[in-house]
């Protein structure tokens, strides 16, 4: 049995999928969109696609098969999951449909096939950056302007008025001129949704939703920049409330047509409901995964049970391990070179924390939200409590001391 | 057991104790051990993990931190933690550690010829080295360096790569271990960038 793994080259989580693939036993072929130093001497094991064109990555694909079976194929991220789809159509492998894997990697498609399915969505518009100075009618401020396609809360800002939805759109246009991959030159605008923000993990099977796991996001997300820190699960709700959040991801996987594959989305929650902020047709990013661990023992990772899944070896979701478990993404405190991190040893004797890994090496320049799109690090726990978890990680954060010059 | 080496204790708090003796524990940087089975070929780390109260052990460099559960005062456990590490290192002393004289040797020369004509003139490329450490119970351990060290690729061309070829040239190799201190890269290749 032999998987096509897409990984890109910058991606964070290369360990956790080749360790769950030797676990699986089944043989890898990574696509890259650059050459390994290794490529000339592997004619199986690695393959470089142009990540940037599913249809040509489909063409080298098909003609990587006809030398060595694929059996299933799996992107990690947003675009390499588009990629993963043309390539699944092409050789006939169960992936979701091109439409609805496009639909999840693009905000405002997305945003339309919600709202026409009655999905709660908040109110939308899109707007182009060159000649917008104001909300377009049917929004009112507060607002979020989004770019389409890019990630981690880059470029996303909220606005409560003309002159700071000005602003906002200007940086957005700086950053998608520095995006090289990034042509279009409009933004989502959506009315801001106060309230507590749940991400959700789960799985589509032959169309049916199934989650993994319900986050709470401890730390409230009200702007002006959307950056992520702390995910916690179980979250400290009510059953009915979970529910709630659950199926509301499920009506939106439904209405893109996602039918098979990884699943994580972004929840709001107020006085109104559930409100779906993103539905995105790939596992949580990076090194997060990390924080999710099944079975009896826990000794299921999150990347063994999505490739199982994938791969068809899976046939039903183990239950998630017993206890609370958390991680936290380093923000960036500052921008400038980071010269130095102390206080690890003492961080990682901090009771219940199971993990600390920085991802940013000495030496890097790095910026703040909304132009960055790295975390410095993550810091896992896990514990009997979702307090204890949280106290856990928080209380290792504490000890982490970061220059920054 | 050799007489003990002198073992310096700093308490932190009522469940954290710092251990430094002096030598190495571990490679690799910042390590966390929570069970005496994380802890093979790190016998001074699966002592102090049989301590009871303790349960979980941070190593880095020649420092240990014993964490423990809260249900004994450090004084009834600090002699009991530096029983089990004067012990452990006398028991594994690095005379006793050292390489032992059997195939793995011979292996060792075969993959050193590998890495000096193959290995590194490939991951030269991208900047990259990879130091042969030794080989044991045919695993071979291995350090990255340069573009190799935090690069966002460097487990798909150890696995993909190295190991693959390693396996196809010595059919009996178990695989590669990596102790490279990936957080300490200054300079990676391919660096993370995205969550």
């Amino acid at each position: 049995m032999r998987l096509l793994l897409l990984l890109p080259t910058h991606t964070y989580n290369v360990d956790g999928y080749l360790a769950a693939a030797e676990r699986l036993g089944v043989d890898v072929t990574v696509g890259s969109e650059e050459d390994s130093t290794f490529s000339s001497a592997d004619h199986d094991g690695l393959l470089t696609l142009d990540l940037c064109d599913p249809d040509r990555s489909a063409d080298e694909a098909e003609a990587f098969a006809s030398r060595h079976a694929l059996d299933a194929v799996f992107g990690v991220d947003d675009a390499t999951a588009v990629v993963a789809a043309h390539i699944g159509s092409r050789l006939g492998i169960p992936y979701s449909p091109i439409t609805a894997v496009e639909a999840a990697r693009d905000k405002y498609r997305q945003r339309q096939l919600l709202a026409r399915a009655r999905v709660s969505v908040p109110r939308f518009a899109l707007v182009s950056l060159d000649g917008s100075s104001t909300v377009p009618h049917g929004l009112t401020y507060p607002v979020v302007a989004k770019p389409l396609t890019l990630s981690a809360s880059r470029g996303v800002i909220r606005a409560d008025n003309d002159d700071e939805l000005r602003k906002a759109l200007r940086t957005i246009g700086d950053i998608l001129d520095e995006d090289d991959r990034s042509h279009v030159r409009n933004v989502l605008l959506e009315a801001y949704v106060a309230g507590a923000e749940f991400a959700v993990e789960g799985t589509v099977h032959d169309g049916r939703f199934a989650p993994f796991a319900v986050f709470e996001k401890p730390d409230p997300l009200e702007g002006p920049y959307f950056e992520e820190s702390i995910y916690l699960t179980p979250p400290r709700i009510g059953e009915a409330e979970a529910h709630t959040i659950v199926e509301c991801v499920a009506d939106g996987v439904a209405a893109l047509g996602l039918t098979h594959g990884p699943v994580h989305a972004e929840v709001r929650v107020n006085d109104s409901g559930a409100w779906l902020i993103e539905v995105a047709a790939r596992p949580i990013g990076g090194k997060c995964a990390r924080v999710l661990r099944f079975g009896s023992t826990g000794d299921v990772s999150l990347e063994e049970l999505t490739l199982g899944l994938v791969l068809g070896t899976v046939e039903s979701i183990p239950e998630r391990e017993r206890g609370a478990s958390g991680v936290m993404m380093i923000p960036i405190p500052a921008a400038g070179v980071l010269r130095g991190v102390d206080g690890m040893e003492a961080a990682w004797s901090i009771p219940k924390v199971t993990d600390i890994t920085m991802t940013v090496p000495l030496g890097a320049r790095l910026r703040r939200l909304p132009y960055e799109s790295r975390y410095l690090g993550f810091i896992f726990a896990r514990a009997d409590s979702t307090d204890a978890a949280e106290r856990a990680i928080r209380s290792a954060h504490r000890e982490l001391i970061f220059t920054i010059e | 057991m050799s007489p003990s080496s002198p073992i310096t204790v700093t308490p932190i708090d009522d469940l954290r104790c710092k251990f430094v003796v002096n030598e190495q524990i571990a490679e690799g940087g910042v390590q966390k051990f929570t069970s005496p089975d994380q802890a093979v070929g790190v016998p001074v780390v699966a002592a102090v993990l049989e301590v009871p109260a303790v349960c979980e052990v941070v190593v880095n460099g020649n420092a240990i931190t014993a964490v423990q559960d809260g249900s004994l005062p450090w004084s009834a456990i600090e002699p009991q933690v530096k029983y089990a590490i004067d012990a452990a290192l006398a028991d594994h002393a690095p005379s006793q550690l050292a390489r032992a004289a059997t195939d793995d040797d011979e292996i060792f020369d075969i993959i050193e010829e590998i890495f000096n004509t193959q290995v590194n003139p490939a991951v030269a490329q991208h900047g990259g080295k990879v130091e042969l450490v030794d080989v044991q119970d045919m695993t071979v351990v291995v350090r990255m360096m340069g573009g190799c060290q935090g690069c966002g690729m460097a487990n798909v061309t150890l696995r993909q790569g190295i190991e693959a070829s390693l396996k196809r040239q010595l059919p009996g190799l178990k695989g590669i271990k990596d102790i490279t201190d990936h957080a300490s890269g200054t300079n990676p290749y391919f660096e993370a960038q995205k969550k």
